[in-house]
């Protein structure tokens, strides 16, 4: 398994995480996936990585820094997408269910983003 | 040129025999071309699970949702294939087209103008932007949609202008800068609109809190203020980073959450909360990384309260 399979499957343990993706930023193509049957990874890749560029553009303009992180909530659902350095321009995206823990969502990924510096 | 019987033929096997092959496309051209829609739309919605990144099928099957009258995936599919590749001129003409008949004149032109690149001489297009014109002269369309889908599918689209039926030569209208520079919604009533203000100024110095505005459906402020050193940057934020609601949308559609509640972006200095308002606009709240999150969270929705306090006073939906 590939050190981004090894992120995915982690992210993915945590109870209600439906699944998780590495996308490239500016394009929004998927470069490593680990989803549940349905989730439409390709049409969720590219547009949460557009919201990503464009909170990435907005807040620097603003003088607030680089976005990191992006979090879209839904009724029923949750989108997670980050940017830690040490992946460079990828960013790691999680789909998952309204009543995931989000905190530890984030905790594991840092955790393990960490790991791959 | 229609495919041969031969052609048709060697496609279908190469289908039936792999579901993968890339003969899909033009078998479901085929399909389409001879007045078989239904199998078409099947067959490109399969050939897209085993090719999530053809930029052509995204483009062929918004071309079968247009036709069957699914305004909105078509917009969708169109928009996925230029998130592929920007430089797809069918779907960014198709969008266009799309948004001049809806009647969003700003977006419409601005893909338009795009599109016209790759055939600086396409007569529909062309037209569209004449169209266009006039309108906007005329004061028609809602011109500060900027790129946003309309996702009323219910809204049948506007009948398409005389002048789309009659190609024109006439040189295109100057496309507008990327985010136009904001200029500040009316409000709707004084009493109601300086509550809202100062509502949100003491929201703006709550602990930790940089500042709230309230934006309006095409993300011009009406309401508060962000300031970040001695400059108000509100307008700025909201130009930007209002069409993320409509891309928000999109994304919580495909994996079918619902609406979207809310966006949270971080930064190492600041966090930035936007939540929807019942017209369609935002409330946008920004605070700074050294108070917990938690709390920056209960002042935007105390923001949030405000702005539909004072959408219902002026008589806006709430």
């Amino acid at each position: 398994m590939s050190a981004y399979g090894e992120l995915l499957d982690r992210v993915n343990r945590v109870p209600g995480v439906r699944g998780s993706m590495v996308v490239a930023l500016e394009d929004g193509l998927i470069v490593e996936e680990d989803l549940m049957v349905g989730v439409p990874g390709a049409a969720v890749a590219a547009l949460v990585a557009s919201i990503f560029r464009r909170a990435r553009k907005s807040l620097q303009g603003a003088d607030f820094g680089a976005a990191q992180l992006v979090q879209v909530e839904a009724d029923e659902g949750l989108l997670f997408a980050a940017a830690p350095p040490q992946l460079g321009d990828l960013l790691l995206v999680v789909v998952a269910e309204g009543w995931v823990n989000v905190g530890l969502v984030r905790l594991e990924a840092a955790r393990v983003v960490e790991a791959l510096g | 040129m229609s495919a041969t019987p031969q052609q048709v033929r060697q496609w279908s096997d190469e289908v039936a025999a792999d579901p993968g092959s890339p003969a899909f496309r033009p078998l479901a051209e085929h399909y389409r071309d001879a007045g078989r829609p239904d199998a078409a739309l099947r067959l490109v919605i399969r050939g897209l699970e085993r090719h999530p990144n053809d930029v052509e099928a995204h483009h062929l099957l918004g071309v079968l949702y247009r036709e069957g009258g699914e305004l909105v995936k078509a917009f969708d599919e169109w928009d996925i294939a230029l998130a592929l590749d920007a430089e797809h001129f069918p779907s960014r003409r198709a969008i266009g087209l799309l948004l001049a008949e809806r009647g969003e004149l700003e977006a419409a032109e601005r893909h338009l103008e795009k599109a016209l690149q790759g055939d600086s001489f396409d007569p529909e297009i062309r037209a569209a932007l004449e169209d266009i014109h006039v309108r906007r002269k005329d004061g028609r369309g809602r011109a500060g949609a900027r790129g946003r889908p309309a996702p009323a599918v219910e809204e049948p689209p506007a009948a398409p202008p005389e002048s789309l039926a009659a190609a024109s030569a006439a040189p295109p209208a100057p496309a507008p800068a990327e985010v136009p520079a904001p200029v500040p919604a009316a409000p709707a009533a004084g009493g109601e609109f300086d509550a809202v203000e100062a509502e949100l100024a003491a929201l703006g110095n709550e602990r930790g809190i940089i500042g709230a505005v309230v934006l309006d459906p095409q993300g011009f402020v009406i309401a508060g203020r962000m300031h970040v050193g001695d400059r108000d940057r509100g307008p700025e934020i909201a130009a930007v980073l209002s069409p993320s609601s409509a891309e928000a949308e999109r994304a919580v559609r495909h994996l079918k959450m619902g609406g979207w509640k809310s966006i949270l972006v971080e930064t190492a200095d600041a966090v930035v909360r936007l939540a929807p308002t019942p017209d369609g606009g935002m409330v946008a709240v920004a605070g700074r990384r050294d108070v917990p999150m938690g709390w920056v969270l209960r002042v935007a929705g105390r923001a949030r309260d405000a702005a539909i306090r004072f959408l219902r006073a002026s008589g806006g939906p709430a």
